[in-house]
């Protein structure tokens, strides 16, 4: 069990019961939370910190101007939500959805122009990694993705983004979306569907399909 | 519960985690093979996974997140949602109340006598006054009276002040400004003893997290000597300390951005050996400065350990990478 920051004898403070679920140790922390138990909330967020800010980071691209800001939204975002939380899926599966939702949310709400601030810093990548001009590849198709969720209906952007960008089952999807498999496995062959004719129409075709590089 | 697999769609996702099995990677070849929207999906996931969603300070930057949203949430949180908090606000409305009260009784009070009197003045002087006469004089003094104590909207927005008053109030300001204790004064201080010595006076809590502060906010100006030197100060002063912890991932962060890997890879293994919420973090960084010392088989088993612990990390793909690099196996 996590200890909470900043005050060391708060773990003797008796916790509301939320459905135990194996495997998550953030659950009993959620409860504390809400009960607002001194240094519960900073335990949470440095806990589940690193993956929202992975989630944002992958959603606005990684060099964006406004991910400390849509960091925080989504911090303030989840502990608003967390008295809604219904243990149907893990808090760290959870809290990424609120980062997901929030960064999807900013980048809809502001100018296109600024949001595909993905450029590519070549001193980043060690000598085993692809070539520059597969990563600039890579990158035209990562924008691809990223201007079509702009542009499809949320919940298909949401199942869309969840699955390809960040790499849930369908199962893992339909848990953090309160949704039925068979719904997520349609708005997911429907997302799927438009991104392939988008990166057929905005890009080469072997830059699309990814055989440049083999 | 379902297995991944059940669905198709999985195949690609326990692709990029690597866990697919010989019959389960033919059964995605073909699938790729026959669909281009999986085969879309399949690239462009790829090509997230790969694209290095970690960077230096990022540990920083989460801590300056989680720091601003407690902020907001406290300014955010609604004023009576503490009991303590309503009872404290009925309390000082009650105060208000019964002073409002006071006030306007003696204002009352006081101007009914200011009437009696000035209604009498005139009474007495004359010889001989009729019965309503000072009722009349006393209905006119009540306008007048009105007239001057409405206050206007002029007598409200001009508030003269003299030059006296206004020296003083600025002279009563600096003079507030020169006692009251200013944090940002004090991170401007070069010396780690001043700042130890500082904050040795004030409580221990609050002196550690304002020490973990002063250095987050060197290494955010790129003072990486006083940071390293707040954060050690800090490790030293206050070892029990949440903040204390936390510095062992700062300061090995810190150590590798000098290219100092071998106290870097020390301040990791520090971490690791309590552990925390940023044991994947440090299990990276401990991972890097063995890589950057050479000490291969340390290196693996850390790889091999981060991947144990968090098989959905986002370091995942990279720390197959460099076991397979390695020459070892991954547990996934």
């Amino acid at each position: 069990m996590l200890r909470l920051i900043g005050s060391p004898a708060a773990e003797q403070t008796p916790t509301k019961a939320l459905p135990a679920v194996p495997g998550d140790p953030l659950r009993p922390l959620v409860a504390r939370v809400i009960s607002r138990e001194a240094g519960a909330e900073r335990t949470l967020l440095m806990a589940v910190g690193p993956a929202m800010l992975g989630v944002v980071r992958r959603v606005l691209g990684s060099n964006s101007p406004d991910l400390e800001d849509v960091c925080q939204e989504s911090a303030i975002g989840l502990l608003t939500a967390l008295p809604t939380f219904r243990a149907e899926c893990s808090v760290l599966h959870f809290a990424c959805r609120v980062a997901l939702l929030t960064a999807l949310a900013t980048r809809r709400q502001r100018d296109r122009i600024s949001r595909d601030d993905d450029s590519i810093d070549l001193d980043r990548f060690i000598d085993d990694q692809p070539s520059p001009a597969e990563l600039v590849d890579a990158t035209r198709r990562r924008q691809c993705l990223r201007r079509l969720l702009d542009e499809l209906p949320l919940a298909q952007a949401e199942v869309l983004a969840l699955h390809v960008m960040l790499g849930y089952t369908v199962e893992e999807t339909g848990a953090m979306t309160n949704a039925p498999n068979n719904t997520v496995r349609s708005r997911l062959r429907r997302g799927l569907t438009a991104l392939r004719d988008a990166l057929a129409d905005t890009l080469e075709p072997q830059v699309a399909t990814g055989d440049c590089d083999e | 519960m379902s297995s991944p697999a059940e669905f198709r769609e999985n195949l690609a996702v326990q692709a990029r985690r690597g866990t697919l099995s010989p019959e389960q990677r033919r059964e995605l070849e073909q699938l790729l093979a026959t669909s281009a929207a999986a085969r879309a999906a399949f690239v462009v996931g790829q090509d997230f996974d790969r694209a290095d969603t970690v960077q230096p300070g990022d540990e920083a930057l989460v801590e300056r997140f989680v720091a601003g949203a407690l902020r907001a949430r406290k300014r955010r949180r609604a004023p009576f949602a503490n009991p303590n908090r309503v009872v404290a606000w009925l309390l000082a409305a009650s105060v208000f109340g019964f002073c409002g009260l006071a006030l306007g009784l003696r204002g009352t009070w006081l101007y009914r006598l200011g009437l009696v009197q000035q209604a009498a003045a005139p009474a007495l002087s004359r010889e001989a006054p009729k019965a309503v006469a000072p009722r009349r004089v006393s209905i006119e003094r009540r306008d007048e009276a009105r007239a001057e104590t409405t206050p206007t909207k002029d007598d409200n927005s001009v508030t003269p002040v003299s030059p006296r008053d206004r020296i003083s109030v600025g002279v009563i300001h600096s003079t507030s400004k020169e006692v009251s204790p200013d944090p940002s004064a004090s991170a401007t201080s070069n010396a780690v003893e001043t700042s130890t010595r500082a904050m040795s006076a004030a409580e221990p809590g609050a002196n550690a997290e304002a020490l973990f502060r002063q250095a987050s906010e060197a290494r955010r100006l790129g003072d990486t000597e006083r940071a390293i030197a707040l954060l050690r100060a800090l490790q030293q002063t206050y070892p029990g300390s949440p903040e204390a912890r936390i510095s062992y991932v700062s300061l090995g962060k810190l150590y590798m951005s000098r290219g100092a890997a071998a106290p870097a890879a020390d301040a990791f293994s520090a971490y690791l050996s309590g552990g925390g919420p940023l044991s994947e973090e440090a299990l990276l960084g401990r991972a890097q400065a063995l890589h950057a010392l050479g000490r291969s088989i340390e290196e693996r088993q850390t790889w091999q350990l981060l991947l144990a612990r968090y098989p959905g990390s986002v370091y995942a793909v990279q720390a197959r990478e460099r076991i397979r690099a390695l020459g070892g196996e991954s547990l996934r």
